[in-house]
């Protein structure tokens, strides 16, 4: 934190422009009105380093309640009402403490057997409950008002749809999805099952990409674990992703690697436009952490400070192999004066044996049925 | 009541594939192997990527055996300021959930709770304020155990609706699940 201080300080200095008292007490819509003009009235303060660029440093908590994408009832209005933003924020609060508080009969009986019918990645045992989830009761201000989605381009707010490339992937894949019964069906059909291999499993099974985007690019909010660190210096900005412990290394100034190089988190070069840091990424192996998008995915991110304590996300996405359009998106990271703990996922990480050895008990179980011994 | 819950349920469901977890679990535990476990903590792994809850489960016999449950990121819960001492070794605990798959005696936290039904470290910063779990014989308040039975009310009552709930639920989860397969 003094750290930070020191930081802000320093772009009091660096900056000609010096914000007056007004600044901070300006309103969102002054502020609003002012980045559409494009002629700033009003200088807001933000952090900046010793040379007079923008310093990110910095803990943000980027967890949301506003979605990825808009309902479709909304049509193109991309703002929601501050009266609905907070009721709606008031309910899942509400709905989350109860939750918390829920009483549940201490001479309860086991679940069901077969399943609680649970779908998902909950596979029909459940999960676990809601305590140990983090995602948020906010929805994200941008410019003053409170955004009803993420995706802001196309202008219904929600992704193009898919190519017919992706959806004959999607078909695949589906065929050999399964409920989980408990059974090793992959006997029944003689293909291949699907903790054959250490590497059949997910990447967040395997401790190598958190779920649901949370690493990015683009990086979005998920379930828990939104804590992402920044640390910068002139010619690199690193942003630790807390879950799994996925660290990006961003090069400003840099080049893009060979196209032969491909890395989980793609490569990632930047440059300055003005106090805006843009992020170009390609180079990303055949899975992307973006669910659906492929080794083809470019992702174009632009990171600014709005204050001294929010930075604002927009990106870009596009994956000619995966969506008809590009997609644009963004939301404001708030930073948090949480810390960041640290993520030894792959010593902890007794699921992944779970899943192995359960899938070798089940291909017994099936042998046995058969009166062989599947040796 | 049961419209938040509904409201929260979409609340989630509208982050689509943002809403998945770590790990599988439908990889890990089996559906036709449920379980109750009732016994004292022996001890808490506070690690990552999920906490794991051990537990000395006492049978019907008398005799105890240990089983370890599966919870979820300790981090989130170090931020609300629970910390490795919040859950002390003796503390009477319930859960339901199921097997893991590999027949060894281990669960799914499915549901964890105090022996009197109260969610584990519920209304608890866990530094040693009353009822904060540290104290095996603290039992429920007659305000909880009315609020249990208002539960159990609504679990009957409400049994329908739930179960249409739970379906529009699901359709969501696997839509999630879709967008998870997309990325493995």
């Amino acid at each position: 934190m003094k750290t930070f201080t020191i930081a802000a300080l320093t772009s009091l200095i660096a900056v000609p422009l010096i914000a007056d008292e007004s600044a901070q007490t300006a309103s969102d819509e002054v502020a609003h009105e002012s980045a559409v003009d494009a002629v700033p009235i009003v200088a807001v303060e933000i952090p900046r380093t010793a040379t007079g660029k923008p310093d990110f440093s910095g803990t943000y908590d980027i967890k949301t309640i506003t979605p990825l994408e808009r309902r479709p009832q909304s049509g193109n209005e991309t703002v929601i009402s501050a009266e609905a933003a907070e009721g709606w924020s008031n309910a899942v609060k509400e709905g989350n403490r109860a939750e918390d508080n829920r009483v549940r009969d201490p001479d309860r009986t086991a679940p069901p057997k077969g399943g609680d019918g649970s779908g998902g990645p909950a596979g029909n045992v459940g999960g676990y409950n809601r305590f140990w989830i983090d995602n948020g009761e906010e929805f994200t201000k941008v410019d003053g008002e409170y955004r009803n989605s993420i995706v802001y381009y196309p202008e219904n707010g929600r992704r193009p749809g898919w190519t017919d490339e992706a959806i004959a992937r999607f078909t695949s894949m589906r065929a050999h999805w399964r409920q989980n019964t408990g059974r090793a069906y992959w006997l029944d059909e003689d293909i291949a099952g699907p903790s054959d291999h250490p590497e059949f499993l997910t990447l967040s099974d395997r401790c190598l990409l958190g779920f649901g985007s949370t690493g990015g690019p683009p990086m979005l909010p998920v379930l828990y674990n939104n804590v992402k660190r920044v640390v910068q210096s002139e010619d690199t900005l690193m942003i630790l992703v807390e879950m799994v412990h996925d660290a990006r290394i961003i090069r400003i100034g840099g080049e893009h690697l060979p196209d032969d190089v491909r890395k989980w988190l793609g490569d990632s070069i930047g440059w300055w436009e003005d106090d805006t840091l843009v992020v170009d990424t390609t180079n990303f192996n055949d899975t992307p952490a973006l669910g659906g998008a492929t080794r083809e995915l470019h992702v174009v991110e632009r990171f600014s400070m709005v204050d001294e304590d929010t930075m604002l996300y927009d990106f870009t996405v596009e994956d000619p192999m995966a969506w008809k359009d590009k997609w644009s998106g963004k939301y404001t990271w708030p930073k948090t004066d949480a810390s960041i703990y640290e993520y030894a996922c792959h010593e902890g990480n007794y699921s992944i044996q779970g899943m192995l050895k359960g899938a070798r008990q089940a291909e017994k179980a099936w042998y046995a049925e058969q009166g062989e011994t599947g040796e | 009541m049961r419209a938040v819950q509904v409201l929260v349920c979409l609340a989630l469901m509208a982050l689509g594939s943002s809403a998945l977890a770590h790990h599988a679990f439908g990889a890990e535990f089996d559906p036709n192997r449920p379980l109750l476990l009732k016994g004292k903590v022996t001890k808490v792994e506070w690690v990552n990527p999920h906490a794991w809850i051990h537990l000395d489960h006492e049978k019907e016999d008398g005799t105890t055996e240990s089983w370890m449950v599966e919870g979820g990121t300790p981090n989130t819960l170090l931020r609300r300021g629970i910390t490795r001492n919040s859950l002390k070794p003796g503390t009477e605990i319930i859960v339901d959930g199921y097997q893991s798959k590999d027949l060894s005696n281990r669960a799914n936290g499915r549901n964890i709770t105090y022996d009197d039904g109260r969610t584990l470290f519920m209304g608890s910063s866990g530094t040693g304020a009353p009822r904060d779990g540290a104290d095996p014989t603290e039992r429920a308040t007659e305000e909880e155990q009315q609020r249990l039975e208002d539960v159990r009310d609504e679990e009957e009552g409400d049994s329908e609706e739930e179960a249409a709930t739970e379906t529009e639920s699901e359709s969501e989860a696997e839509e999630g699940e879709e967008a998870s397969e997309a990325s493995d």
